[in-house]
């Protein structure tokens, strides 16, 4: 579905991303585990076009999209939560899903459908129910993280991105928001790639995972694999190999 | 004082302060949605009125003219928009920024002579040279176009900002640039309506306001000054600062040529516009502040 080829990006003279390749398969759940710097946020900007690579190529169910800009992208089918949550912190929750269905929103026949998936975001964080008019920037951080993926859901992406879902929220918080999303893979289908620092927390999400160290995929695996291996201790002591 | 006088001062002000309130949120817009601070704003004000004045002495009915005006002026926004600010939004700082609207202020001013002369031009006003008392004022009927004109353009961005998909897109781009991209929005298209619109906003100031004061084509960068004075007196960035601000300074004029003397207005507003950066540089109502 998702295929990198020899991804190169840099930020003046310095190498954030070298020779990356990989691929996800329709229906996967796919983790980026990774220090901090290690390139994680890079290489889903580059896949979002928020990142101009400077070799290397983006595939998306066989159409080459590198250098698209990141509305076209998102037309496409690929949504992308952003290290941050990055909602619209002014505007109401409301307003923040409703954008996030922009691409919908311009056609009137398709108002039912929109409505449907908001009924259904909210179905799937009740707690944004309450607060649906309510400004984002008033929304504890979980909140807010619940906002910006279901803001993403809206889109209908075929492909999820996450980066760093787990930034600073608490356990049970987390628990929530990983049901949900992995509620979203099993009954619907849909396809993600996550990127995390919380190497135990990709592992145990993903089906399969690549390990990125200073800006190069060092080693890959289906997560069963990973798990038995020492992975998790080179990640955190940065041992090399 | 007597009350009279005040009320009098306070019509007149309003009026003024309704002029610059739509200049300063046509600063306003085009800030927030490109990063950009317009020292151009004020020409296209200038230019709506000159335009007007040549539409009219073309035999176009009035409000024809006025609406040829506003259209005119914003091809040329756009054209503008393509040239100069598309090519630096963003990624260039503040001074190179203020260096290029600059320019483009004034070869605006530039044209302008060219086109249209030295010489100041009258334009009608829309329905009559008549007045109204109030009490114990007075305010002439163009006044009240300026008023209502102005009610009814707040109002009418109001509604696009909060009811609009395209008014949605444009706060949201305001907001968060990348995470606008992320949904769908193609921001470099909401950037250009951003900048027409804002400038959209002067022009139309300008075919208000041309019939009380007359068109000629230095008068851009005292728009400026203005509507900038006033965007910042009320917080750089917020739409309601700029309305308030707008109105603020223009009674702030108002009375201060009524109680000193009309030649320290423009004194008045720049003494504004500095105890303001100096004193709360987020403005009235605003955090925000420049730099």
């Amino acid at each position: 579905m998702l295929e990198c080829d020899a991804l190169e990006v840099a930020y003046g003279r310095v190498i954030a991303l070298r020779d990356v390749s990989l691929r996800v398969q329709q229906g996967q759940v796919v983790s980026i585990l990774g220090a901090n710097g290690a390139g994680k946020t890079t290489l889903l900007r580059a896949i979002t076009g928020l990142e101009r690579p400077r070799r290397g190529r983006v595939l998306f169910e066989h159409r080459e999209i590198t250098h698209w800009e990141p509305a076209d992208i998102v037309h496409r089918g690929i949504s992308h939560v952003p290290s941050g949550r990055q909602v619209f912190g002014n505007m109401t929750v409301m307003e923040n899903l409703r954008l996030g269905a922009y691409i919908r929103t311009g056609d009137r026949r398709l108002a039912g459908d929109v409505a449907r998936d908001m009924d259904a975001v909210l179905e799937l964080f009740p707690v944004l129910r309450a607060r649906v008019r309510q400004a984002a920037r008033t929304l504890s951080g979980g909140e807010q993280q619940m906002l910006a993926i279901g803001r993403s859901l809206m889109a209908r992406p075929r492909l999820l991105l996450l980066d760093e879902p787990s930034l600073g929220l608490a356990p049970q918080v987390l628990e929530g928001i990983l049901g949900a999303l992995q509620r979203l893979n099993r009954e619907h289908g849909l396809t993600m790639l996550l990127v995390e620092q919380n190497a135990h927390l990709a592992l145990d999400f993903a089906t399969y995972a690549y390990v990125l160290e200073t800006g190069r995929i060092v080693q890959s695996g289906p997560t069963s694999q990973l798990k038995a291996s020492d992975v998790i201790v080179q990640i955190y002591l940065g041992l090399k190999h | 004082m007597a009350a009279g006088e005040a009320l009098q001062f306070a019509l007149s002000g309003i009026t003024v302060g309704s002029v610059y309130a739509v200049v300063a949120l046509g600063f306003t817009i085009v800030f927030n949605a490109t990063g950009v601070v317009n020292f151009a704003q004020g020409e296209f004000v200038m230019l709506a009125g000159l335009l007007a004045v040549w539409l009219v002495a073309l035999h176009i009915p009035l409000w024809a003219a006025a609406v040829g005006a506003v259209l005119i002026v914003a091809g040329v926004a756009a054209a503008i928009h393509a040239l100069t600010v598309r090519p630096i939004e963003r990624r260039a700082g503040h001074f190179t920024m203020i260096m290029v609207t600059l320019g483009v202020a004034i070869m605006l001013q530039v044209i302008a002579q060219l086109l249209f002369g030295t010489e100041a031009q009258a334009l009608p006003s829309f329905t009559g040279d008549g007045a109204i008392r109030i009490l114990t004022a007075t305010i002439t009927v163009q006044a009240l176009w300026i008023l209502g004109g102005a009610a009814v353009l707040m109002a009418g961005l109001y509604l696009f900002f909060s009811r609009t998909r395209a008014g949605q897109a444009m706060l949201a781009t305001a907001e968060n640039r990348e995470a606008a991209g992320l949904v769908g929005i193609d921001t470099r298209r909401v950037s250009l309506y951003a900048y027409v619109l804002g400038c959209g906003l002067g022009a139309l100031a300008g075919v208000l306001v041309t019939p009380m004061t007359a068109a000629v084509y230095t008068q851009g960068l005292v728009f400026t000054l203005k509507g900038f004075a006033a965007a910042a007196l009320g917080g750089f960035g917020s739409p309601v600062g700029a309305v308030i601000g707008g109105l603020a300074l223009g009674l702030l004029e108002a009375f201060s040529a009524g109680f000193v003397s009309s030649g320290y207005q423009d004194l008045i507003a720049l003494v504004a516009l500095i105890a303001i950066l100096m004193f709360r540089p987020g403005g009235i109502v605003g955090t925000r502040t420049l730099g």
